[in-house]
């Protein structure tokens, strides 16, 4: 008889209502990654982006019973953490990432500093560099797709306020771009 | 599955496109993982968890960042509603340098007990006759009010002070 198959969202969430902590963990552990991906595509520094983080999941404690449907969880963590980092943004005076802006900000925030001692992996330290040559919305959307398990395609498009549709083609096209810069 | 060309002709490009993302992934998951006292503080949430109280959902905000001229954005105060069936509370929030003030007002004005759920801990109010309150101290970060008023109780849900 092989392992028994990892409990669906359901479950988990089903678990969660009931108080269980491992099950809790377990949406933590699941959707931890993508959370912080949200909160580090709009360019939130380690402090804004740890605030982010817990109040996302806080408040999915508070919002558990209003969400129905289990497979929402993702949506719902996507649409909530793009929501606190805006209001991060807004109260910092910053500007909101807007939908075509090509504006170069470099890898700002999106990823730590570029530190020499911790990014040994010359491949590491290429696809950084040809990441900060990328136009903000790929990096944008690069650093959202970044997160592991990688996010639905409806995840994305709550994180980035995208429509769904085009989320494959700007993929595509980001991606061929990150390409030519690594010269490959 | 078939190979995808693109109107370049670019075929293979599927795979190799899938490749780079891989490796950005592990980057990010090298460089930048979310960090271990994020997730411990994420787990320790659902200690929050409560099934008494009726949840006061963030209805109105405005904050005056920005706006009021000769200030830094982060002087200005930050105006939020929270609404429950039976009872609302009215807070505004001002950054006090070391953490955050909050000036409250229940909606209808009924006196009753405030709890602060914040960083540094519960820091309990009274709200008086006219349903007001104020607590000083409050931890930046995220923040939820346990409001009791008679029989009422709610929760605001929390949100960033």
């Amino acid at each position: 008889m092989g392992p028994a198959a990892p409990p669906g969202d359901e479950d988990l969430l089903e678990g969660a209502r009931k108080g269980d902590q491992s099950a809790w963990d377990s949406i933590v552990a699941r959707y931890g990654s993508r959370v912080w991906a949200v909160a580090r595509s709009h360019r939130l520094g380690s402090a804004d982006a740890e605030d982010v983080f817990q109040v996302t999941f806080l408040r999915l404690v508070t919002n558990m019973e209003s969400i129905r449907d289990p497979g929402k969880v993702g949506a719902w963590l996507a649409t909530t953490a793009r929501h606190e980092s805006l209001r991060v943004l807004r109260r910092a005076g910053r500007a909101i990432p807007a939908g075509d802006d090509d504006l170069v900000e470099g890898v700002d925030a999106l990823l730590p500093p570029l530190d020499a001692r911790l990014l040994a992996d010359e491949r590491h330290r290429e696809l950084y560099a040809a990441l900060a040559r990328l136009p903000a919305r790929c990096q944008r959307l690069l650093r959202v797709l970044m997160a592991d398990p990688e996010p639905s395609y409806e995840e994305v498009s709550r994180a980035l306020d995208m429509p769904i549709g085009s989320i494959g083609p700007t993929r595509g096209r980001c991606l061929k771009h990150l390409r030519r810069e690594l010269g490959i | 599955m078939g190979e995808v060309t693109d109107a370049a002709g670019d075929i293979g490009g599927d795979a190799a496109a899938d490749a780079i993302l891989a490796d950005l992934r592990a980057l990010a998951a090298s460089h930048d993982p979310v960090p271990d006292d994020a997730v411990a503080a994420a787990r320790a949430a659902i200690a929050w968890r409560t099934m008494d109280a009726e949840l006061a959902q963030l209805t109105g905000e405005l904050s005056a960042a920005g706006q009021l001229a000769g200030t830094r954005s982060g002087d200005a105060p930050t105006f939020l509603t929270f609404e429950a069936p039976t009872l609302a509370v009215e807070l505004e929030v001002l950054d006090t340098g070391t953490g955050r003030r909050l000036l409250g007002q229940l909606v209808p004005p009924v006196a009753g007990q405030v709890e602060v759920r914040h960083g540094g801990g519960v820091t309990a109010a009274a709200a008086d006759e006219m349903g007001r309150f104020s607590v000083t101290a409050v931890t930046a970060g995220p923040v939820s009010l346990r409001c009791v008023a008679g029989d009422t109780v709610i929760e605001t849900d929390w949100f960033l002070a």
